[in-house]
């Protein structure tokens, strides 16, 4: 049962983990999470989007606390505090979580497509060819999806400067008034900027495959504070841009920004932008299934691509029996407060019964 | 059951006698073996009264060097014995064996077999052979400008000598290894001793000897046997005909293989980037080097992504394009029949056989070849309203582009790999070709050459080796080996040596 130790061969350097933590979070939230934000708090929504950074980086202090007592990742964590059989029950949580991330990236990108690009191609379609990348690169082992992951960061690094274009437009007084909302609304923002800040949480699957993995600790918390301020950042250029009711109206506000950019030989800039964000994408998408069928893997003693074969099944039938806009409403609804609630209420949790049980060796 | 045991027949127990009598009918029936060749001469002479017995492959042996050494030698002596001969014949490595196997091996290697009449099994060997083959002549395929003028030849002696000219250190070992059934094909495995990681030298050998195969014609046979993962297009393994490429990768830690009958070197392991690097880099001062550098590194950008952009757009996404360009593009079109893909694949696939055919044909016809199928067809092809102008130029310049990578091996996985960022463009526009880059990267990200990551120093991220990645800076910065390579002895410079400041009025 203890797989949890990883060939040294296998492993990554503790740096990559500022890239796989930034690029899991930033996907296809920073694309419309504006609109509910600004229905909630306003012009206050920056304060949301900062307390949400927090408990983040209260999380990731969580999480390597945990496994400096426990090393190994979260399976051996859970089995270590609760046993086996309540143990793995959580496990098996886990890894539909991880499941339903994965899914509701996929399928939130395929509707982007559809309502920007492509209308007439099913979803399918583009679901199939996405599962074929993602089982290419998990072939790879680790190694491969970290490469994936820290070659798509860097690539796509350039988006951010398209936003300062859309600054010739801005309507700066649009910041104002500041605190101006009650401390109830400003929690519900935070709520809703989940899917954006959402992500951190595979460290619990991928903690074994890093060097020295204590030392990464300062990585992790790098990427959380990188994502938060651009997060920020894309959220006042919003407010600057657009007018509160208009903001309210926009789905993608930040792809209805990009297409304000004119160059002397590109217009349209979106179609450029949706057709990169596949490569912001292409990694969440692979993290999250590889952390679910990894944890499979680790329960059942079967090898990695069964469990990856399993669950393309299940996301290709989805797919093509659920229009994507009605799985969609329905994944949010899971994902906002339950998956949210899950990761920040169970990991302290754990962390106590486990700090409870060494507590109880010593005496 | 029944006992068969018994029926079978007991192996003769060897004895001294019987081995000594299949000793004797073993050399003498290679002889025999032998002579049933026409080209295999068995030259009868008698001196003193003893005769002797001089066998031979004409097609292998210097008849001048025979002459002049060996048959003019025997006269001289008083008694004629082999040891005599031996000992007066003024040729090294002479050898006096009765065993079947070396015998064999050094007549087909062209050395000369003389026996006396007295025990016919007894050999001695002279080594007469022949040196055939072309003289040191200049680089045909990586020629440079301001770089050395000589290219490795087909004779593995000489090209050895090339690289050892360059490196006059006692560290620089070779290993000789024999591979092919047939070809017998002898391979040289170097390294510097000391500097390189020994645990890439055992690899190679290993590998080499783990190979079956009946013929090795050429270094890129030896090569695809040797790739970690062979179902890909790009060479992992970098084959050179220079010398001083091969001193420079030796100098850095890696491992170079020579192979006797052709002209290309294999060096190990390799990364990706190495392929855009000409020795000229060196040789130039480092900004123009860098420039040129950057210069082949989008050449290669270019020549995957232009022909597949203008389809995608084209057939997508004309929004794209502001106005007054599109009016362009639209009247150079408005003719054409076609869709953007079969268009530009028309033209690709043209562009590929007039490569093809000005590679096959001598090169008088060649350049006939080049004008009649360059200038006319491209321009008829515009005027007859089957192509645009607009891609006509596009196509022109990337199959130039895909020129431009010093390794010929390299720009054939770039010409390769349009077509399949052609079929994503066409069929889902700019996010075909997105994800069609996205595999090409886990492809690169997994490829491995001798173990060694092949994108380094991109990912795996080593800050150390982006000295000499897509920029080459000064030497002052060369301090140490590519990490990549895990050298024993990782620095280059013993004390980096403090810059000297130039003195004049201003800094005084």
């Amino acid at each position: 049962m203890n797989q949890a130790g990883v060939n040294e061969k296998y492993k990554v350097s503790p740096f990559y983990v500022f890239f796989l933590v930034h690029s899991m979070q930033t996907g296809i939230g920073v694309l419309s999470f504006q609109r509910v934000l600004a229905k909630t708090t306003g012009t206050d929504g920056w304060i949301s989007i900062l307390l949400a950074g927090l408990i983040v980086h209260i999380m990731i202090w969580v999480i390597y606390k945990i496994f400096s007592i426990v090393p190994g990742d979260i399976i051996s964590a859970n089995n270590h505090a609760f046993g086996k059989w309540i143990g793995n029950f959580f496990s098996l949580l886990f890894i539909l979580y991880f499941l339903i991330i994965g899914m509701t990236i996929m399928i939130s990108y395929i509707n982007v497509i559809h309502v920007w690009m492509f209308e007439e191609v099913g979803s399918w379609a583009f679901t199939l060819v996405f599962l074929i990348l993602i089982y290419y690169i998990n072939t790879g082992g680790f190694r491969t999806i970290t490469g994936i992951t820290f070659l798509s960061s860097i690539l796509t690094y350039w988006l951010l400067f398209v936003l300062f274009y859309a600054m010739k437009y801005s309507e700066f007084t649009n910041l104002l008034p500041v605190f101006h909302h009650t401390l109830l609304d400003i929690l519900k923002g935070t709520r809703s900027t989940s899917l954006t800040m959402l992500g951190f949480e595979m460290i619990v699957m991928f903690y074994p495959f890093i060097k020295d993995a204590k030392t990464s600790q300062k990585y992790a918390h790098g990427g959380a504070l990188t994502t938060t301020l651009i997060t920020v950042f894309v959220y006042l250029v919003s407010i600057v841009f657009y007018s509160q009711k208009q903001l309210e109206l926009t789905i993608w506000p930040t792809l209805t920004l990009t297409s304000i950019v004119e160059l002397p030989f590109i217009q349209r800039f979106e179609y450029i932008d949706v057709s990169w964000w596949a490569i912001v994408i292409i990694p969440n998408m692979t993290i999250s299934l590889w952390a679910a069928s990894r944890g499979f893997k680790r329960l059942f003693n079967v090898q990695q691509k069964y469990p990856l074969w399993g669950m393309s099944i299940i996301i290709l039938l989805t797919n093509i029996f659920v229009f994507d806009v009605d799985s969609l409403y329905i994944l949010h609804k899971i994902i906002n407060p339950y998956g949210a609630l899950f990761v920040a209420l169970y990991l302290p949790l754990l962390l106590v019964v486990i700090y409870i049980k060494k507590m109880r060796k010593r005496l | 059951m029944f006992n068969r045991g018994k029926f079978k027949k007991k192996p003769n127990q060897p004895n001294d006698k019987n081995d000594e009598l299949n000793k004797v009918s073993d050399v003498r029936d290679l002889f025999n073996t032998l002579s049933s060749s026409n080209d295999f001469i068995n030259h009868q002479g008698t001196y003193n009264g003893v005769g002797y017995w001089v066998s031979f492959y004409r097609s292998l042996i210097d008849a001048q060097e025979l002459h002049n050494s060996v048959l003019s030698v025997i006269p001289t002596l008083e008694a004629i014995n082999l040891e005599q001969i031996k000992e007066n014949v003024p040729i090294a490595n002479t050898i006096i064996t009765n065993t079947k196997v070396v015998i064999e091996e050094r007549i087909m290697r062209g050395e000369i077999a003389i026996r006396l009449d007295a025990n016919l099994d007894e050999c001695l060997l002279i080594n007469v052979a022949a040196q055939q083959g072309r003289q040191v002549d200049k680089p045909e395929l990586e020629f440079g400008i301001i770089s050395a003028q000589e290219a490795f030849v087909e004779d593995i002696d000489i090209n050895l000598n090339l690289v050892r000219k360059r490196l006059p250190i006692p560290g620089l070992q070779v290993s000789e290894l024999t591979v092919g059934s047939l070809s017998k094909t002898k391979v040289a495995v170097i390294s510097i001793k000391g500097i390189v990681d020994q645990e890439n030298v055992d690899n190679v050998i290993q590998r080499i000897n783990d190979i079956e195969f009946d013929e090795i014609l050429d270094g890129s046979y030896l090569a695809q046997m040797l790739y970690d993962d062979s179902n890909t297009l790009f060479p992992l393994f970098l084959n050179t005909e220079r010398p001083d490429r091969i001193a420079s990768a030796l100098a850095e830690g890696k491992v170079a293989m020579l192979i006797d009958r052709s002209s290309s070197a294999l060096i190990t392991p390799t990364i990706l980037l190495e392929y855009f690097i000409t020795m000229e880099d060196y040789n130039m001062p480092w900004i123009p080097a860098s420039a040129f550098r950057l210069l082949r590194i989008f050449a290669v950008a270019f020549s995957i992504f232009a022909t597949p952009l203008y389809v995608a757009v084209l057939t997508y996404h004309y929004e794209l394009i502001p106005k007054d360009l599109l009016e362009t593009i639209v009247t150079s079109r408005n003719l054409i029949p076609f869709q953007p893909l079969i268009e530009a694949l028309f033209l690709e696939i043209s562009i590929e056989l007039l490569r093809e055919a000005a590679a096959r044909l001598p090169t008088k016809v060649g350049q006939t070849l080049g004008i009649v199928g360059g200038i006319v067809i491209g321009q008829a092809a515009v005027v007859a309203g089957l192509t645009s102008n607009i891609l006509l130029i596009i196509v022109a310049l990337s199959a130039l582009a895909s020129f431009v990578t010093p390794i010929y091996k390299m720009g054939n996985a770039i010409r390769v790999l349009r077509f399949p960022f052609l079929v994503g463009a066409q069929i889902w526009g700019l996010l075909g070709i997105t994800i069609a880059a996205v595999f090409l990267m886990t492809h690169l990200i997994k490829l491995t050459s001798m173990g060694h990551p092949y994108l380094e120093p991109i990912y795996p991220f080593r800050m150390q080796d982006w000295k000499d990645s897509f920029v080459r800076l000064p030497f002052n910065f060369f301090k140490s080996r590519p990490v990549n390579l895990r050298p024993d002895d990782i620095s280059r410079q013993p004390q980096p040596k403090k810059a000297r400041i130039k003195k004049n009025d201003f800094n005084e």
